[in-house]
């Protein structure tokens, strides 16, 4: 059986709302390594506020540089040492602070002896942060078992949850 | 896999299993499946345990549709870690000490919860018993967030609540004991931040940023004797071990004149710079307990009191940059073990993007190294992709899975996040173990380790698995990685959950995925003696997989096993073996425990699901130790880890009957 279009935009949503959002952890920084002959990896996927490390491990300056919109004024400019394990030099950080990168592609080029070294590609997406908590209309023990459940307020969630069985009901009705 | 149990199953389980297996493919909420694990004969019919899409016909609260299992598992005991009938002691308690409990209250509401990870230790190959010096006897123990507690597991069917420590401040989420029952490290970690936030975000009681030090000698009063504080967000794993072969050149604490205790802590912020000081903090950090009892005798001051809860930072470690090919490089677990043919002191630490990294701590150096400069070093490590230009980690090198570094740090394909690692504490060879009768060994096996043809054939794993909040593809691969050498690791089998799911729009998917919540996501996991592996995936529950054949059953390409060459020499990785599972899901023998025992899941910590399983151990007596977040402590046995010299059958079968 297939759903309609409409069908699963409103499962998805459903599905977005009623999921108890609890993001992975993680380092909330993102290292591209950058070695003699090669950068890695070549590209990534990142979310606004992540750091982008760049570790030069080769044994020349590095020079990073970012121009966001490609209207040729530089955004972003750092040059790293050569490796260097007793120091910092040999590495930039970015902040992707959401205030100055909006979601979208972004290129970065590498310079090396004043060349062109390499180029590498990421996709920043936007950091959304949804309130984790009960889905709307929770209650533990089961739904056959609701007399008895311990129901769990979720005032904040709860229009939430109304508008989206709303919008559900509304879409059966029309497909009827 | 035996589907038929030897012993009989209770009377209730069959009844529900049975009940089960008629409604499933009804209820949607089931279905069937030949997976790829389970086998048709018996009877049985394999049921696939995991529905990704919650909707009329599932809800991933509903405890009682979660009651499955394979028939091969078998509920020994359970304990709702109700200590004495109330969930935070009398207000007149302070919080650096514990409260002893009664047994009257096991399994009687209201069940604490907010359950973690799962510690145990003791004599268990002698079954426990109590030495002629008062020594002796099993223990576990359960971080519960606000608190921990001990229980006597020397008898698994029934298991024996002593004690439960409490703490006003939070958030204590992992724990680790020394192998002589004395020392319980917790940590209190600082969270609600990027790096780990609460699922309800709720920044009262986010915890502290301490590891702290508690002494369980009496195991119904434990207390805290030291404390170590690491900002920003304290420590989210830690491991600990008494060196009794280590000596201090300069001593500074005479009174450790016999064994010392270091401390392993996992900080979520690797190599953040403190300020403007340049000063690096490294993942993983290990420190020096200098405890001195008879500093802390309670005439002393307060001052000589402190002066004998010093803790101090001893050696760091993290992944070095040109050792990754980057990606998000972290921290989470460092586990300790000894290394059963070189004998090394290790780490075996889940550094996410960075991979496995299997560290020497072998020997403490007679200087501290606060800032990780020379000690502890890296033995080895395994990551999918190449991480050096030559060598065994070069693109031609066996250390390494092929991958280019975009495919090995795509989450959708199983890859990156390593979150736990887990070693063997022995060699295995085809099914066996040197715990095994000599006399069941096969041929293949000669006469051990040491045997001059057969040797090679006794391996040691090593085993790591991803963790991921969601992933719309993939619920992770759990990796095995031959550490027979740890200088030079490589990759033999991998294995996901089996069976296929349902996407949103009615499609069918060739994996199990996490649409949020970690709901399926791997946790943590233990080994047996012989090769089976025991890991928890959240609201999948408890999976045991057979490892003990992959050295039999790997492709060589040239037919005979090439270790030396690792990766590059394998045409094909052998399988990891589907054995079980078994959900927790309340005592069978209460009708309605959520009710009856008080289940909390009103703070949603286990993600508004039940069951959510964190931790487990494996006691070598043949059971394995879940605590699963909402109810509590779970004992089950499986078939296959059934000895008959440790027979413990499930009491409350016997109960049941009378009744």
């Amino acid at each position: 059986m297939r759903m309609s279009r409409e069908g699963t935009v409103a499962f998805l949503l459903v599905i977005v709302l009623i999921s108890p959002t609890a993001s992975a952890h993680g380092a909330n920084s993102f290292a591209f390594i950058m070695r003699e002959g090669s950068i890695q990896p070549g590209s990534a996927e990142v979310v606004q506020n992540d750091t982008l490390i760049f570790y030069n491990v080769a044994s020349q300056n590095r020079t990073v540089i970012l121009d966001g919109d490609s209207d040729g004024t530089i955004e972003y400019e750092c040059i790293t040492s050569s490796m260097n394990s007793s120091s910092t030099e040999d590495e930039c950080r970015l902040w992707l602070d959401p205030q100055n990168w909006s979601a979208g592609y972004y290129q970065i080029e590498i310079f090396s002896n004043s060349s062109l070294w390499n180029v590498l590609n990421f996709t920043l997406l936007e950091d959304i942060h949804n309130e984790s908590g009960p889905p709307p209309g929770y209650s533990f023990g089961g739904i056959e078992d609701g007399g008895k459940s311990e129901t769990t307020a979720t005032s904040y969630m709860a229009p939430l949850g109304l508008i989206a069985v709303i919008g559900i009901l509304a879409l059966v009705i029309r497909r009827k | 896999m035996s589907p038929l149990s030897r012993r009989p199953m209770p009377l209730r389980p069959v009844w529900i299993l049975t009940a089960l297996m008629i409604l499933a493919p009804l209820s949607g909420c089931l279905s069937f499946s030949d997976g790829s694990g389970g086998d048709n004969d018996g009877g049985y019919s394999w049921i696939d345990p995991v529905t990704e899409i919650e909707d009329g016909n599932h809800s991933h609260n509903d405890l009682l549709a979660h009651r499955l299992s394979t028939p091969n598992a078998m509920l020994i005991d359970y304990h709702n870690l109700n200590c004495d009938g109330n969930v935070k002691p009398p207000a007149d308690l302070d919080n650096v000490a514990g409260r002893p409990c009664f047994e009257e209250f096991k399994n009687v509401g209201p069940t604490p919860g907010d359950n973690s990870e799962i510690a145990i230790e003791g004599n268990f190959l002698d079954d426990c018993e109590i030495y002629g010096d008062g020594t002796g006897g099993c223990f576990a123990y359960v971080s519960s967030y606000n608190q921990f507690e001990i229980l006597d597991i020397s008898k698994p069917n029934e298991i024996r609540l002593l004690s439960t420590y409490y703490a006003e401040i939070a958030r204590m989420i992992d724990i680790k004991v020394t192998a002589d029952n004395n020392w319980v490290l917790v940590n209190h970690e600082l969270t609600n931040s990027e790096l780990d936030p609460i699922p309800n975000d709720d920044d009262a009681n986010s915890g502290a940023n301490r590891l702290d030090l508690i002494y369980v000698g009496d195991k119904t009063s434990p207390i805290k004797v030291a404390e170590w504080d690491n900002p920003p967000a304290g420590f989210h794993n830690q491991d600990l071990h008494v060196y009794c072969d280590w000596t201090p050149a300069n001593p500074t604490a005479l009174w450790q004149d016999d064994c010392h205790l270091f401390l392993f802590g996992a900080d979520p912020y690797p190599e953040m710079v403190e300020g403007s000081s340049g000063t690096f903090y490294k993942g993983t950090q290990i420190f020096y307990a200098l405890i001195d009892f008879a500093g802390l005798n309670p005439t002393n001051n307060e001052e000589q009191q402190n002066a004998s809860r010093e803790i101090i930072r001893w050696g760091g470690y993290t992944p070095e940059p040109q050792t990754t090919c980057g990606g998000s490089i972290f921290n989470h677990d460092n586990v300790f073990f000894i290394h059963p043919i070189t004998k090394q002191k290790m780490l075996a630490v889940s550094y996410w993007g960075a991979g496995l990294r299997l560290v020497d701590v072998s020997e403490p150096p007679q200087i501290a190294d606060p800032l990780g400069i020379s000690w502890p070093p890296e033995t080895g490590r395994w990551l999918g992709c190449p991480t050096d230009d030559s060598g065994w980690y070069g693109p031609e090198g066996g250390g390494h899975a092929n991958m280019a570094p975009e495919v090995w740090l795509d989450a959708n394909d199983g890859n990156d996040n390593i979150h736990y690692a887990v070693p063997q504490d022995n060699l295995i060879c085809s099914g066996i173990s040197e715990y095994d009768p000599v006399e069941t060994w096969p041929e293949q096996c000669g006469i051990g380790p040491s045997d001059a043809t057969y040797g090679v054939n006794w391996r040691h794993y090593t085993y790591i698995a991803p963790e991921y909040g969601s992933n719309t593809n993939h619920t992770g691969y759990l990796w095995t990685i031959d550490t027979t050498d740890p200088a030079q690791p490589f990759l033999v089998s991998k294995w996901k959950l089996p069976g296929e799911s349902t996407l949103p729009d009615g499609t069918s998917h060739p994996h199990h995925y996490i649409p949020g919540g970690y709901i399926f996501s791997p946790h943590n996991g233990d080994t047996g003696l012989s090769g089976h592996v025991y890991w928890t995936h959240y609201h999948a529950g408890v999976w045991i997989t057979d490892h003990g054949h992959i050295w039999d059953e790997l492709v060589w390409e040239n037919g005979v096993p090439e270790p030396e060459r690792g990766f590059q020499a394998i045409s094909e990785l052998a399988p990891s073996h589907t054995l079980g599972y078994y959900l927790p899901a309340g005592p069978y023998w209460i009708d309605d425990p959520a009710t009856e025992l008080g289940y909390d899941m009103a703070d949603c910590w286990a993600s508004c699901m039940i069951p959510f399983d964190w931790g487990l151990q494996y006691d070598p007596r043949g059971f394995v130790f879940i605590s699963e977040m909402v109810s509590g402590v779970y004992v089950v046995q499986f078939d296959e880890d059934y000895d008959a010299r440790y027979d413990y059958p499930p009491l409350w079968t016997a109960e049941a009957s009378d009744q």
